[in-house]
């Protein structure tokens, strides 16, 4: 064990501090290209949320929003980045 | 309106929301939950999903920052998030099972009556005479937070009690769709009497968390729709990245003001909520 830190309290706050980040901004990017493709290809139609229908099913799920992501799908990429951010937080 | 103006709107919302969040250890969506469903008339389901992600997003803005510079405290966060986690996936679980609008009410008044309590801050600090302490000592979660002279020690008490609260704060959220932040807070607070900005932050540590296992849940079930979260996720993201910073300058007499003001106001919506039977 020469030369390698001990893993004391310090150092586990350190390296915490270093994954949520990186988590986070991988999260964050996702979304916004997401997003911004998700505002050019709709910005413009009405925002329909006053009736509840629920999201269609292959927004459910972890192998739907892939699948929707595989085949470029805006509302996917935001999707999947919504999950990289819980995963990075939790 | 259209989905550029409705995305604009919750941009701006959510930048506030995750700011305040950010400070007081609470979730957003007392802030999120309001303006979508009064403001812009969106579905309570659709308003939850939003909230929920807003909850992870101030977590993720703000508890790399409180970490790094030693404010949370890892180990008291990491137990407690045990009987958190188990609460809300049990929550989310029996949420269709019971009645909802009943407990929000219930919830409500508890949280107007803790919203007083935090009004008559303890002392903090110093030596007192705590027999409970034992626990603490052998999980080793004492330990010590900055603050304007130096790192200053602290001590948990009432471990057991403390464990037991963030259990009900858990099935809470999962049963209503929360961050339950304002429990996290408050049990940390009265209950193990830690220091005013070591239990905002740690509770900020631990809604993520929390709000990520409920979160799947309420995925499954249709309630987290991409067209609102993204603009809700990124906005509070900067603004909690924003307030994170803020903390460590803040007086703590300001942060108790603005966290009762928070709780107080939502108290009102829960109960507003659950006589309106609006879920």
């Amino acid at each position: 064990m020469d030369g390698v830190r001990p893993w004391g309290d310090e150092r586990v706050e350190e390296s915490i501090g270093k994954l949520l980040r990186a988590g986070v901004l991988v999260a964050a990017v996702v979304v916004m290209s997401g997003g911004v493709l998700y505002l050019a290809r709709h910005g413009r139609e009405s925002a329909a949320y006053h009736v509840f229908h629920g999201e269609p099913s292959d927004l459910r799920g972890v192998s739907g929003v892939l699948h929707d992501v595989w085949n470029g799908r805006a509302r996917g990429i935001i999707q999947l980045g919504l999950l990289l951010a819980s995963l990075a937080g939790a | 309106m259209d989905v550029l103006a409705l995305t604009a709107v919750l941009l701006a919302a959510s930048l506030g929301a995750g700011f305040l969040g950010a400070l007081t250890g609470l979730g957003g969506g007392v802030v999120i939950i309001p303006v979508l469903t009064l403001a812009l008339g969106v579905d309570i389901r659709y308003a939850i999903g939003a909230s929920l992600v807003s909850v992870i997003a101030t977590s993720s803005g703000a508890a790399a920052t409180y970490v790094r510079e030693g404010f949370t405290n890892l180990r008291a966060g990491m137990l407690l998030e045990i009987a958190t986690t188990l609460g809300a996936l049990a929550g989310a679980t029996l949420a269709a099972h019971v009645p909802t609008r009943v407990i929000e009410v219930i919830f409500g008044l508890v949280l107007l009556y803790s919203a007083y309590l935090s009004h008559r801050p303890h002392v903090e600090h110093g030596a007192d005479s705590d027999r409970s302490a034992g626990l603490a000592a052998r999980l080793r979660l004492d330990s010590t937070y900055p603050a304007p002279e130096g790192a200053r020690a602290y001590r948990v008490h009432n471990v057991a009690g403390g464990f037991g609260l963030m259990g009900v704060a858990g099935i809470l959220s999962g049963l209503l769709g929360i961050g339950s932040g304002a429990l996290k807070v408050l049990a940390m607070d009265q209950v193990m009497r830690l220091p005013f900005k070591v239990s905002t932050t740690t509770s900020n540590f631990m809604i993520g968390v929390t709000a990520a296992a409920s979160g799947g849940v309420y995925l499954r079930r249709g309630y987290v729709d991409p067209g609102l979260a993204m603009p809700v996720m990124l906005g509070v993201l900067a603004g909690s990245t924003v307030g994170a910073r803020l903390l460590a300058h803040t007086d703590v007499r300001l942060l108790r003001l603005v966290f009762g003001l928070m709780i107080v106001a939502l108290a009102l919506q829960m109960i507003v909520n659950g006589l309106r039977g609006s879920i």
